[in-house]
């Protein structure tokens, strides 16, 4: 009762001041005018009653401000008094303050840019329901090598784990969709109906699948996805239950999905599985084709989901031992599948980034604290006379953190205006190889919950700030020997000398493991760029053509409609040659692997499964990639659909199939269950070629078949060679598609060059900003302990200038004076150290061909910052060893 | 009489809630009140009544209402709240107490001790 009576009073002095003020008047009126009225009714005149009744009622004014006291104002009063007090105090030294807050901003717009590339990746809401329960199955083959799930897991595990609520299977399609003329190659899925179900999304125009649509033989509908809606139809509601030709097959729309969901891989259109799980031969099952999805119950975890499938997996594999030999699963958050991060190494270079943000912010503030300090220090005595006067310890503390909290928003202030403007520049360099939800996750800007991270930064900032004059001030509590302190200049107390050594050492330690772990990456990333690809990627443009299983149903037909695209496209002005492959090197999208058997040398290992990369390709397509022939001869106009099965190997597959032999005329052949696959033999050893994205760090097998040789339906890559610019061919290039079938759809035109940077795209996101972070962190450091040393030099110039005088030479002092600093700069270093190796172990997952320890990044590092520190301490020693003495002295 | 402030300060508190605590009063009828029962032996700064006022109601002690006063005009009456009876009577007893034990103290003749 008493509590909250309090309370309410308070509240009202504060948010109903002026209602307060006007009614304690009225009161006060009331009081005099009654008791005027008293007097009247005594025998005073009216006039002279009035003029008593104040003079008897005291100061009305005093009153007044005694009733604000009771009423608990006092507090606010004084918040008010010691801001304006730190607002002249900071007007009164622009050069301290402009410092200050520019430091500060820096510290905050790093950390807030940061953190709103975070929040885009990692704590923005998807357009699903509860994401965070919504997890990806990827199949791993030997432990690392991912790949898409199959029919027979997804029965599997459905049946047999317990721990989820839901499951979904979706299988990635293209359609051309062919409306109003233009051919459109639209990216898509075909689901199981509770694919949507277990993702939690609806449609927001007419329905969802129905379980009936699904089975196989099953009507031709499909759902569209809003995007494409808008921009193919204008949003026109009356697209629902309309028919669309879709790859030449008319298809009942059914209804439309919300805005920014396209799973899987940006899909634009959903049609239904139709397929029976259980009808289809065992081989067909096995394939990795799929995508799946599965929500977790609300009690159950990741890890335990993970253990669950990795258990029923092993069943697998006994039972199957055939087609599931060699093959595990892993269950990531399908947040991580969406990054592109089936490692989790997105993760790890986003901690990274924080960490080091973090560092800089100390930095920051340990230099905006040694500012503080420096000038607190000439207040001492203005504190400690306060406090010997009488005044409230926690007043002082108070009017000391209203200073830093006032810097710190100025500073926060200025650095949210920094991440604003930091924040586009973090967009472009694109962190993550999202292919799905681009909208959502490729969108980093400012929202409400980086906002409210500034605020936090920033009073956290204040707090830190303030801590070092705070403590100073408690320190500095004996108030004898600074009152009898004459001059404006004595030596600073041991306890302000521990503060700034204190410092000096924080920033050294702080910096270390910053510049570490940024030399880590930026040399992993020089390492991953100096990867040979095995092609050359200059001059190269690609385009992807998806062929219409309908228009090409015989395999003749697609034979034909390659060599026709390849002769135009050659022939082309500035073009140097053409070739097709099925799967572009480093491809983002499902790539086609085989599992290999070699003549007479089956594996040693009988649960070994050799998988290389496949690739069919017309005759000039590794001429024009630009590969390295090491043995033998690339395709030629020899190999035709009916002249003898060859292949042309990588040097990885030679050495696993032929360790120490001449793999030339050698045979090898793919193994598929149930079908009996022609011999290949071995015309050619080409230089390893970088082909599986996802294993780029690694070099694994792939081989090039020629197109004709085996029949197929994957969809095509055209790569053309040009004299110059590749993308000014691009309308030239797509005119000559599109002469040979003019409904040909052309998509995903790119040059190789873009392509192949993609590959890298966040271990340079990481290495640009951690050496950025890095540069910006030693700068501050150094500023700051160069700070720290002219300050404490110049607080001893008297003592200097008494040895001088006693006879010290110049080179004394100066050692004396850099003796000091060094010894700091060492304990920084080694704190630093120890710091830093235990700090860069969390970075060994992403970091390419190198330890987390290296010795050369660890010494250059610890080089570098020993020698700046040194400098910082030297110039101000060299001034102190130039002082005059007697100049010196007499300042005193 | 003694109008020091530091001396008054908690005596005009433990007062106002006596005077309050026979029924609802404006800040100017609390003076009258307290003059009346102590009568008139008992001078009271006017102004100093409503420091000690604000301070009653933000402690809790007695809470106001805007009412009309007996000559039809707008006034702010003050009341005892439950928890301003329970501290008058904490107050009255301690000072009961310290009233008997300094009487007894200066009562004391020198045979006594």
């Amino acid at each position: 009762m008493t509590f909250w009576s309090r309370i309410r009073s308070w509240l009202d002095a504060i948010l109903r001041r002026s209602r307060l003020e006007s009614e304690m008047d009225a009161e006060l009126r009331f009081h005099l005018e009654a008791y005027a009225e008293d007097l009247v009714r005594g025998g005073v005149p009216r006039q002279e009653a009035m003029r008593r009744a104040r003079i008897e009622f005291g100061g009305i004014e005093r009153v007044k401000e005694e009733s604000r006291d009771a009423r608990g104002t006092q507090l606010l009063e004084q918040l008010w008094q010691d801001v304006r007090h730190s607002m002249r105090m900071l007007r009164k030294s622009p050069g301290f303050t402009a410092a200050a807050i520019l430091t500060l901003a820096l510290g905050i717009g790093a950390n807030t840019a940061v953190f709103s590339a975070l929040n885009t990746l990692l704590l923005r809401p998807l357009p699903v329901k509860n994401a965070e329960r919504l997890t990806f199955i990827v199949s791993l083959r030997e432990g690392f090598d991912p790949f898409g799930t199959s029919l027979l897991e997804y029965t599997a595990y459905q049946e047999r784990s317990h721990l989820f609520a839901g499951w979904g299977l979706a299988a990635d399609r293209s359609f051309n969709l062919i409306q109003q003329g233009e051919p459109e190659r639209v990216q898509g899925a075909a689901i199981l109906p509770d694919y949507l179900s277990t993702l939690g999304v609806q449609p927001v125009l007419g329905r969802s699948f129905t379980p009936e649509e699904n089975n196989p033989g099953g009507p031709a509908v499909a759902l569209m996805g809003y995007g494409l809606w808008k921009r193919r139809f204008g949003s026109d509601p009356h697209v629902v239950g309309r028919s669309l030709n879709l790859d030449g097959r008319n298809t009942t729309v059914i209804g439309i999905l919300p805005p920014t969901f396209d799973l899987p891989d940006a899909a634009e259109i959903w049609i239904p599985l139709q397929t029976s799980l259980d009808g289809l031969p065992l081989a067909e099952r096995a394939k990795h084709a799929y995508e799946m999805v599965a929500r977790l119950k609300p009690n159950a975890t990741l890890q335990q989901g993970d253990a669950d499938l990795k258990g029923i997996a092993r069943e697998l594999e006994q039972e199957f031992p055939q087609l599931r030999k060699g093959w595990g699963v892993k269950l990531i958050s399908l947040r991580q599948q969406l990054l592109g991060d089936l490692a989790g190494q997105v993760k790890t270079a986003l901690f990274a980034l924080v960490a080091a943000v973090g560092f800089l912010l100390f930095i920051c503030c340990a230099n905006v604290a040694s500012l503080l300090l420096a000038r607190g220090v000439s207040r001492e005595r203005e504190i400690a006379l306060r406090q010997a006067l009488g005044a409230d310890w926690s007043r002082l503390v108070r009017q000391l953190l209203t200073e830093s909290l006032l810097l710190a928003l100025l500073g926060g202030f200025a650095g949210l205006l920094l991440a604003y403007a930091i924040v586009p520049v973090l967009s472009v360099l694109n962190p993550i190889e999202t292919v799905a939800l681009a909208d959502v996750l490729r969108n980093i800007r400012i929202d409400g919950h980086v906002l409210w991270f500034v605020v936090c930064v920033t009073l956290v900032t204040a707090v830190i700030c303030a801590l070092t004059p705070v403590v100073k001030a408690a320190g500095s509590s004996d108030v004898a020997p600074l009152m009898k302190e004459g001059g404006q200049r004595g030596s600073t107390g041991t306890g302000g000398r521990r503060w700034l050594a204190t410092l000096v050492v924080a920033e050294i330690a702080i910096a270390m493991p910053l510049l570490a772990g940024s030399g880590l990456m930026i040399q992993s990333f020089r390492r991953l760029q100096r990867i040979d690809l095995g092609f050359r990627p200059e001059n190269l443009l690609t385009m992807h053509l998806d062929l219409s299983a309908i228009k090409y149903r015989e395999f003749q037909q697609r034979i034909s409609f390659v060599e026709r695209v390849v002769e135009r496209v050659k022939n082309l002005p500035g073009v140097v040659s053409a070739g097709t492959t099925t799967n572009l090197p480093l491809t983002l999208s499902i790539s086609y692997d085989a599992v290999f058997t070699v003549e007479g040398h089956p594996p040693v290992n009988p649960s070994d499964v050799p998988i290389t990369a496949h690739r069919q390709i017309s005759r000039e397509y590794l001429q024009t990639l630009g590969v390295t022939l090491v043995q033998g001869r690339l395709l030629n106009q020899q190999d035709r659909a009916k002249s003898l099965p060859v292949v042309v190997i990588s040097e990885e597959l030679a050495r696993q199939g032929w360790p120490g032999e001449d793999p030339i005329g050698k045979r090898v052949k793919g193994l598929v269950a149930g079908r009996t696959m022609p011999w290949l033999t071995v015309v050619g050893v080409v230089k390893d070629i970088k082909e599986d994205r996802f294993n780029f760090r690694i070099n694994r097998p792939a081989w090039y078949l020629p197109y004709e040789q085996s029949e197929n339906t994957q969809p095509l890559d055209l790569v053309v060679k040009a004299k110059g610019d590749p993308s000014s061919l691009t309308a030239a290039i797509v005119d000559a598609v599109r002469s040979v079938d003019r409904d040909q759809p052309v998509s995903n035109v790119t040059t190789m060059k873009d392509h192949v940077a993609g590959v890298l795209i966040t271990d340079r996101f990481s290495a640009v900003l951690m050496g950025t972070l890095a540069a910006l962190g030693l700068t501050l450091a150094i500023i700051g302990v160069y700070g720290v040393m002219a300050y404490s030099v110049s607080r001893q110039t008297g003592e200097m200038g008494l040895r001088v005088a006693l006879g010290a030479s110049p080179s004394d002092i100066l050692k004396m004076a850099m003796g000091r600093g060094a010894r700091l700069v060492a304990i920084g270093l080694s704190v630093g150290l120890v710091g830093a190796l235990m700090l860069t172990r969390f970075l060994s997952g992403s970091l390419y061909g190198m330890n987390a320890h290296d010795p050369l990044t660890f010494g250059v590092v610890c080089l570098i910052l020993a020698a700046v520190a040194l400098v910082a301490c030297y110039i101000p020693a060299r001034r102190a060893m130039l002082v005059d003495p007697m100049v010196a002295l007499r300042y005193e | 009489m003694d109008k020091q402030m530091d001396l008054l300060q908690g005596t005009l508190d433990m007062l106002i809630l006596k005077a309050v605590s026979l029924g609802p009063l404006h800040g100017y009828g609390v003076l009258l009140r307290i003059q009346q029962i102590s009568k008139d032996r008992l001078e009271i700064q006017q102004g100093s009544l409503y420091p000690a006022l604000y301070r009653l109601e933000h402690q809790g002690w007695i809470a106001s209402e805007w009412g009309e006063s007996e000559n039809k005009r707008k006034a702010k009456y003050y009341r005892l709240t439950a928890a301003g009876k329970r501290r008058l009577q904490t107050e009255s007893e301690k000072w009961n107490r310290m009233a008997d034990l300094i009487e007894g103290i200066l009562g004391t003749t020198a045979e006594e001790v």
